[in-house]
C-alpha cells in the first residue's frame, strides 16, 4: 500500500473520533426544546417525589356531638395520630387516615374507644382540630361506663365491644354491639346507636 | 344475632373503604377568569407517574401478572371513597396552583361561586366544591381528573365487557351513552340537578388512558427484565380538550337548581366582554375539534332526551340578561 494512503488511514483512525464528538453533541443538543421538557418533567418529578416522600407523623384532634343510646347526649374529643407529608397542610381539606382514641362523656355514660379510621376534612384556621368532616368511617373498640338514667339494668355497669362510625357532609351515625362486663345485668350484649355531628 | 349485627358492621365498612368513588363534587370555572393561575400539567403528570410506578414497583414487583391484572392494581391505586386521591393532593399540595388557594380564598370562593345561592342543605353545595387548575393552558376542576380516573375506568369496564358484541363505532356509541346516564343519575342530576357534558369528555378520555395501558399498538404498560413499568412520557396534555372546562362547556341544570345558579352566573356577564375572557375563548375556539362525546349529546338534545347545554350556556345568560334589561 501506498505510504501517503497508510499514513492517511492512519490519521483518520486516530484523529477521527475527535471530529466526531462535536457532531455527537451537536445531535444532543439539536432539540432544545425537547430537552428544556425533559428537565422540566425530571424537575416536577422530584419536586413531587420530595413533596410525597418527606413525611412526618403528625396529631389532629377530632370531635363529636351526638345523640345516642343509652349514653344519650354525648361530646367527644380524641386525636388521630396520622403520617403525612411535611408541607400538606388540612386547612381547605385533606385526606388522614391511622389509629385514634376518643372519649366521650355524655349524660347517662362515659365512652372511651380506640381504633381505625379514615377520613376526609379540614381543620380551618385551627390546623390541627379536624372540625369539618366530609367524609369519614371509624372501626373502634370501646368501653362505656353507664350512669344515671340509662336504660339498663342495672343502670350503672360496664359494658366493652365494637363501633362503626359513619361521617359524611359533617354527619356522623354509629352502631355498636357491645357486650356488659357487670355480673348482675339482666342481658349479655346491647346495641348502641348514635346521631350527631363530627368524626 | 349481636355477632351478626358486627360481622355486618365490619362489612358496611370496609365496603365503605372500598367503594367507587363517586363525583358529584361541582366547580366553577367562570370565578377564575381573569385570576392568574400557573400551569400545573408537569407536577399533575409527575403524581400520576410516581402513583401508577410505586404500584408497579410494590404491589406487582416480581409478579407474574398479565397486563389487565396490573392494570386493576394501578386503578385501585387511583381510588378512594368519595374524594378522589388527586383531588385531595391538589387542595393541600405546595406544588399545584390552583382557584382558591388557601383558607381565605377557599372561604371567598365558597361565598361566591355558581352554588353559593342554592340551599344550605342542598347536596350540590354540601359537596366540598372542587378547585380549579390549568392544564396546557385550559381550566380544569380538579374533579375531571377524579372523572378522568374514575368514570374512565367504569368505561373500560364496560369495553372490555362488550367489545366482542358491537362494533367499534356502535361501543364507543355504547360507552357515551352509558356516561350519559350515568350523568343523569346518581353521578349527576339526580344528586346535584347537574349534567354535566364536561364530566363526559373527561370519562371517554380517561376510557381512553386505560385502554391504551395494555391495548394498541405500543401499550403504555411494558415488561423490562420481567418487570413492569409506566413510561415517564404520560402527559395529561393529550387527553385535557377544552370541553373539560365548565364556563366553555356548559352544564345542564336541574330547573328549581336553575333558579338559584342563574343569578349567580349574572354576576360573571360582565367579565365575559373582557380581554381576558374574549382571549381564552379565542384560544379554545381554535383548539376545539368535534369530539363523539359533544356529538352524542347533539343527537340527544335533537332527540329531546337531554335539554340543551346551550341553554345554560354564559353568551345565551348575559344576552337574556340584557334582553330582560
Amino acid at each position: 500500500m501506498n505510504l501517503h494512503l497508510k499514513a492517511l488511514i492512519t490519521f483518520l483512525l486516530i484523529c477521527l473520533p475527535f471530529f466526531s464528538i462535536p457532531a455527537l453533541a451537536d445531535n444532543e443538543i439539536a432539540d432544545p426544546a425537547s430537552n428544556q421538557e425533559t428537565v422540566t418533567r425530571e424537575l416536577a418529578l422530584q419536586r413531587v417525589q420530595q413533596e410525597l416522600g418527606n413525611v412526618e407523623k403528625r396529631w389532629y384532634g377530632l370531635t363529636r356531638v351526638r345523640w345516642s343510646y343509652p349514653q344519650k347526649l354525648s361530646a367527644g374529643f380524641g386525636a388521630m395520630l396520622v403520617e403525612q407529608p411535611k408541607d400538606a397542610d388540612c386547612l381547605t381539606g385533606c385526606a388522614i387516615r391511622g389509629w385514634h382514641f376518643e372519649v366521650e362523656p355524655g349524660l347517662y355514660g362515659i365512652q372511651g374507644g380506640i381504633g381505625w379510621g379514615s377520613l376526609v376534612g379540614e381543620t380551618g384556621r385551627t390546623k390541627r382540630l379536624m372540625h369539618i368532616v366530609h367524609f369519614g368511617w371509624a372501626v373502634r373498640g370501646v368501653v362505656m361506663r353507664t350512669w344515671g338514667d340509662a336504660h339498663l339494668d342495672p343502670r350503672s355497669q360496664t359494658l366493652a365491644g365494637i363501633e362503626g362510625s359513619f361521617s359524611i357532609t359533617r354527619l356522623n351515625m354509629s352502631v355498636g354491639v357491645l357486650r356488659t362486663l357487670s355480673s348482675e345485668a339482666t342481658g349479655d350484649w346491647v346495641i348502641s346507636v348514635g346521631f350527631g355531628m363530627g368524626f | 344475632m349481636p355477632m351478626k349485627m358486627t360481622i355486618i358492621l365490619l362489612l358496611a365498612c370496609a365496603m365503605l373503604n372500598f367503594s367507587p368513588t363517586i363525583h358529584a363534587l361541582e366547580t366553577d370555572q367562570f370565578y377564575t377568569w381573569g385570576k392568574p393561575i400557573e400551569d400545573s400539567t408537569e407536577y399533575l403528570n409527575a403524581w400520576v407517574q410516581l402513583r401508577i410506578q410505586s404500584v408497579l414497583d410494590t404491589r406487582v414487583a416480581d409478579s407474574p401478572m398479565d397486563c389487565e391484572a396490573v392494570v386493576k392494581k394501578v386503578q385501585a391505586s387511583l381510588q378512594n371513597s368519595l374524594y378522589h386521591p388527586m383531588d385531595l393532593w391538589i387542595s393541600s399540595s405546595k406544588l399545584v396552583d390552583r382557584i382558591p388557594r388557601g383558607l381565605e380564598e377557599s372561604r371567598e370562593y365558597r361565598a361566591r361561586y355558581l352554588m353559593t345561592k342554592l340551599y344550605r342543605l342542598d347536596t350540590a353545595r354540601l359537596l366540598e366544591p372542587s378547585a380549579t387548575v390549568e392544564v396546557n393552558n385550559i381550566r380544569i376542576g380538579a374533579d375531571k381528573l377524579a372523572h378522568f380516573f374514575s368514570q374512565g375506568w367504569w368505561y373500560y369496564k364496560k369495553w372490555k365487557k362488550n367489545r366482542d358484541d358491537y362494533t367499534q363505532d356502535e361501543l364507543q356509541r355504547f360507552l357515551v351513552e352509558y356516561g350519559i346516564n350515568l350523568e343523569l343519575g346518581a353521578l349527576g342530576a339526580k344528586l346535584t340537578g347537574v349534567t354535566s357534558p364536561g364530566d363526559l369528555e373527561a370519562n371517554y378520555q380517561g376510557f381512553l388512558f386505560y385502554r391504551q395501558l395494555c391495548h394498541g399498538d405500543e401499550p403504555l404498560l411494558y415488561r423490562q427484565e420481567g418487570r413492569w413499568q409506566f413510561p415517564d412520557t404520560f402527559d395529561f396534555r393529550d387527553y385535557v380538550s377544552p370541553g373539560w372546562d365548565e364556563s366553555w362547556n356548559p352544564n345542564i341544570y336541574h330547573k328549581r337548581r336553575w333558579k338559584k345558579i342563574r343569578p349567580a352566573m349574572l354576576t360573571y356577564c360582565p367579565l365575559l366582554h373582557s380581554p381576558w375572557v374574549k382571549q381564552q375563548r379565542k384560544f379554545y375556539r381554535e383548539l376545539e375539534t368535534q369530539t363523539l362525546t359533544a356529538q352524542i349529546v347533539k343527537e340527544w338534545v335533537a332527540d329531546g332526551k337531554l335539554p340543551d347545554p346551550q341553554t345554560f350556556a354564559i353568551t345565551t345568560v348575559c344576552q337574556d340578561g340584557q334582553n330582560q334589561n
